[in-house]
């Protein structure tokens, strides 16, 4: 594959075109994750020490007590940023499973109900949440 | 619930009045109706009331009922309960509403197997209630899951 960079000065955003002779499941796949590619990572504490999160390795970002955590697999991180705002800047493989909660959808294992109607997430790194129904539309949407 | 919701259940529970006085006039004129005679309110609410009067009671009250009926359909949009939690709440209210109204309307009979006659009906529609819903969800859950299955499998 080769990889080539062409300057525009009249180009106000990046552009990426990807050339092939025809589309496969390799092209594709290529330019899913140019679509999901998100240049800026998010800051989180962990004791104290500020880290650079890559989006990719953020498993869900939820607020608790009036804060803000995002879970990987390493551990649990204070994020500064408030949900609402951290759901424009996140890429399309995030979907928003409550009023508190947004998850990564590469990270979703399965989804369960039980009786009673109480829908339960299951993520990567043992995690388990709850689903807003008001929020099943869109995590179909997403996910299909 | 935000403001947009509790106007929209407003709205709905207004609705609900309306299809309250509507089925709450055709139920009592399809049950109390004879094929010579049609029949709008009970004999024993007539009585009380005379005609006209029993039949503006009747469409208020089976308004009421309507209204209570849909507004407490606002247990479903609330995320503290479940489904079955929900539906529960809905049936307490509304059946409370409906015995109350049954009562007062002449639409329940004064034994004990009236009363039992008039609460299978909407225990049966209650449970479909339930049963739908709980199925609509397992459906998408179901969908999503497969839909998952076939991303991880691609990844690996």
């Amino acid at each position: 594959m080769r990889v080539d960079f062409f300057q525009d000065r009249n180009s106000d955003e990046i552009r990426v075109v990807v050339q092939a002779p025809s589309m496969t499941q390799d092209v594709e796949e290529l330019m899913e994750t140019i679509r999901n590619f998100s240049p800026s990572p998010i800051s989180g504490y962990s004791d104290g020490v500020l880290t650079k999160l890559g989006k990719d390795s953020i498993i869900r970002i939820y607020s608790k007590d009036k804060r803000v955590y995002a879970d990987t697999l390493d551990g649990s991180y204070l994020i500064k940023s408030p949900l609402y705002q951290l759901e424009n800047d996140l890429p399309k493989n995030f979907v928003r499973i409550s009023n508190s909660e947004i998850v990564n959808s590469d990270k979703i294992i399965k989804l369960d109900m039980n009786l009673a109607g109480t829908i339960r997430i299951y993520l990567e790194g043992d995690i388990e949440s709850r689903v807003s129904r008001r929020y099943m539309s869109r995590v179909k949407e997403a996910l299909i | 619930m935000n403001d947009d919701d509790n106007r929209f259940m407003l709205k709905m529970a207004i609705l609900g009045f309306v299809m309250g006085v509507i089925m709450g006039d055709a139920i009592t004129m399809l049950f109390a109706s004879t094929s010579d005679q049609l029949i709008f309110v009970s004999q024993s609410l007539s009585d009380r009331f005379g005609d006209t009067m029993a039949f503006i009671i009747q469409s208020l009250v089976s308004g009421v009922v309507g209204f209570i009926a849909w507004y407490s359909t606002k247990a479903y949009y609330d995320e503290r309960f479940s489904i079955i939690a929900a539906t529960l709440i809905h049936m307490v209210i509304t059946m409370s509403a409906l015995i109350i109204a049954g009562y007062f309307l002449g639409w329940i009979g004064p034994n004990a197997e009236g009363l039992l006659m008039f609460l299978v009906l909407p225990l049966v529609i209650y449970t479909m209630i339930w049963f739908s819903i709980y199925m609509s969800y397992r459906m998408k859950i179901q969908q999503i899951n497969e839909s998952l299955k076939r991303r991880r499998s691609g990844k690996e």
